[in-house]
């Protein structure tokens, strides 16, 4: 079969006429569109900041969980001054931790609500 | 021929009457009907497919730039869409009692045999590799006009007709065995 035959025939295809309520049903569909309100986009540059501790703090509780029994943890592991002030105070008291965790509980109890609004 | 009028309702619609999008589905319904037809071969997926289309045509219409036809880049959403769609859910072939309706009358007057070639090749330009049947599809369908069909798919035009020499060698090949008897090939 040549081309120019190949092309006469697929050429000639058959036109599909649009069932009646084709329209009708695409209008809808759009209508109901544009009364459904977009999407909300993840606030990321919001939840960045938040992300980037939780990041920090996790990456210090798994490098710290992988040190030989003995090591110090904090004074090994470089941070932020604000960050080693907490640890270091944190480490010099059991109880440390327990704030800790009622302070990063609270922030992020803080954060959630505020995107929540 | 319809750009004035497209433009006008795309105006209309960003501008807040969600009614002036009837016009375009009203003008473009049968074209964008018949490409996903070519696609996948089924009447109602085809509309399906079309109706998926308007409305990805409706949440984007902002992102056309109008530097181009308006259907130049409906085509392109539409085409794509359509490529994506038979790249997850494939084609599957169609009983004749479902073919469509024929607003011609070109094969009703053609000879039995003729009719049957021609839907032979027709399966067989839907059973081409992806990228040789996008690009038959399109070129037949912008009526072998090479720069609107490269235009639909986003392909350079070189690019393009190296995929349509391929294609139809393909198909060529294909209907070398097809067509020595095609009704024992169907039984």
């Amino acid at each position: 079969m040549k081309d120019e035959e190949l092309d006469r025939i697929l050429s000639s295809e058959d036109d599909l006429i649009p069932s009646s309520g084709f329209v009708s049903s695409v209008m809808e569909a759009v209508r109901q569109e544009s009364v459904t309100p977009p999407p909300i986009s993840f606030p990321w540059k919001h939840a960045m900041p938040g992300l980037a501790g939780l990041a920090v703090t996790l990456g210090w509780i798994v490098r710290g969980g992988m040190m030989q029994p003995g090591q110090p943890a904090v004074g090994q592991v470089p941070l932020p001054a604000l960050f080693t002030t907490i640890l270091e105070t944190a480490t010099r008291f059991d109880a440390g931790w327990v704030l800790l965790t009622l302070l990063l509980t609270w922030v992020l109890v803080k954060f959630s609500v505020r995107l929540a609004r | 021929m319809n750009a004035p009028a497209d433009e006008s309702d795309v105006t209309k619609v960003l501008a807040g009457d969600v009614s002036a999008f009837e016009g375009i589905v009203r003008r473009w319904q049968g074209p964008l009907v018949n490409l996903a037809y070519r696609f996948c071969g089924d009447r109602g997926r085809a509309e399906e497919m079309a109706q998926e289309a308007f409305l990805r045509a409706y949440r984007g219409l902002s992102g056309w730039r109008r530097d181009a036809a308006f259907s130049t880049w409906l085509f392109a959403l539409a085409a794509n869409l359509y490529r994506s769609e038979l790249r997850r859910i494939p084609f599957r072939s169609v009983p004749l009692e479902e073919a469509p309706e024929q607003r011609d009358n070109r094969a009703v007057d053609a000879s039995l045999e003729d009719q049957d070639r021609d839907r032979i090749l027709r399966r067989a330009v839907l059973g081409l590799p992806p990228k040789y049947r996008e690009v038959l599809i399109l070129f037949y369908f912008h009526e072998t006009d090479v720069s609107a069909a490269a235009c639909s798919l986003g392909l350079p035009v070189g690019t393009f007709k190296a995929r349509l020499s391929r294609g139809r060698e393909i198909l060529r090949n294909k209907l070398q065995h097809l067509l020595i008897s095609p009704r024992l090939k169907e039984a």
